[in-house]
């Protein structure tokens, strides 16, 4: 018995730590109903096109509370730049919105679906 | 994202996981340790310093690179253990420096070893005279190995024809002021024949004692929290 828990610990130690770095992949490539960013990314991109501005406000708004969301979950497994890079997106898409440049913020909305599925590599 | 809090994170991950690789692939000690080894060690330690403090990238692929790392240094070492040609060839073979009292310069130049990296590791050893030499062998470690000549050899008991007794190796009865149960029990002894020892050596009670021991013939031995040191 004491054995078997000698050898468990390690292997359960080494299995939680993969766990915690992957655990943000399998979020990012989930279709599950927690995982909104690429639903919510489609809405805005759809609103800009059509120019109704205060529709994708909000919408970015709500973009930008599953981001908060889902940062705390993939923390642990993607890179620093990546996530900063995609708070940026989301700084750069409010401003452009606010200005109502179509084309500025279908560039920061392309981008920050990038780096959203760069995420997953 | 709470650079602080996954730091900590990481390095628990990189902590631990190095604690058991280094655990799996064995107890040789630094001293034991080849160059290679010794290169392996700073690689690794490197890659698991990387995954703790590194978020510009992934902590993923800096986990892989550890375990790969780990693996195939206990890939190698269960080869070697296997296979002794690849052993040779791998860990490499030590080398006879000095022969008969020989200097073996063809042999020292092979490895790039300097006839002064010879005479200090002897003078390490406390030697230094060359003609008490018989053999001198560099192991794949880079330590010296030295047998002297039989006549400056130390006399054992066996020379002098004399009796010895074997201690045998000794068991920890009492540590930190606490008795090893298990340890009263491997030795046939108990805890009131323990208690009627210390008694006799003036102890009253088991906390105030730090270490006790018995050997195999039976003799305790024990260390008090109080030291009695006679200042000069």
């Amino acid at each position: 018995m004491r054995k078997f828990i000698s050898y468990l610990i390690p292997i359960l130690s080494l299995i939680i730590f993969v766990v915690i770095m992957q655990g943000g992949y399998y979020y990012i490539t989930s279709w599950s109903e927690r995982n909104i960013i690429p639903e919510y990314v489609d809405k805005v991109k759809t609103d800009i096109n059509a120019e109704r501005w205060d529709k994708a406000e909000e919408d970015l708004h709500q973009l930008d509370l599953a981001w908060k969301k889902a940062m705390p979950r993939i923390q642990y497994h993607a890179e620093m730049n990546a996530i900063d890079g995609i708070k940026e997106n989301l700084a750069r898409l409010s401003g452009s919105i606010e200005a109502k440049d179509r084309g500025l913020a279908l560039a920061e909305l392309n981008e920050l679906a990038e780096h959203w599925e760069n995420l997953k590599n | 994202m709470n650079e602080g809090i996954v730091v900590i994170v990481r390095s628990i991950i990189g902590f631990f996981t190095l604690l058991i690789f280094a655990r799996l692939l064995g107890k040789q000690q630094i001293s034991q340790l080849t160059f290679f080894d010794y290169v392996l060690g700073i690689t690794i330690g490197s890659i698991a310093a990387s995954l703790s403090v590194d978020l510009s990238s992934r902590a993923w692929p800096h986990w892989i690179g550890l375990a790969t790392w780990a693996v195939i240094v206990l890939g190698l070492q269960w080869f070697t253990l296997k296979c002794r040609p690849a052993a040779k060839y791998i860990v490499g073979e030590p080398t006879i420096v000095i022969m008969n009292g020989q200097i073996m310069e063809d042999a020292m130049r092979n490895m790039r070893y300097t006839l002064g990296d010879v005479l200090e590791q002897l003078r390490d050893k406390g030697i230094f005279d060359l003609n008490q030499v018989s053999f001198a062998v560099v192991e794949t470690n880079g330590k010296l190995s030295v047998l002297l000549k039989p006549e400056f050899l130390p006399a054992t008991p066996k020379d002098l024809n004399l009796t010895t007794q074997s201690s045998g190796l000794s068991t920890q009865l009492i540590y930190d002021g606490l008795i090893i149960n298990e340890n009263l029990k491997q030795a046939n002894v108990d805890r009131l024949w323990l208690e009627n020892e210390l008694k006799n050596k003036g102890i009253n009670h088991i906390s105030e004692v730090f270490l006790a021991t018995i050997d195999s013939s039976g003799s305790l031995y024990f260390d008090t929290y109080q030291d009695h040191i006679k200042q000069s």
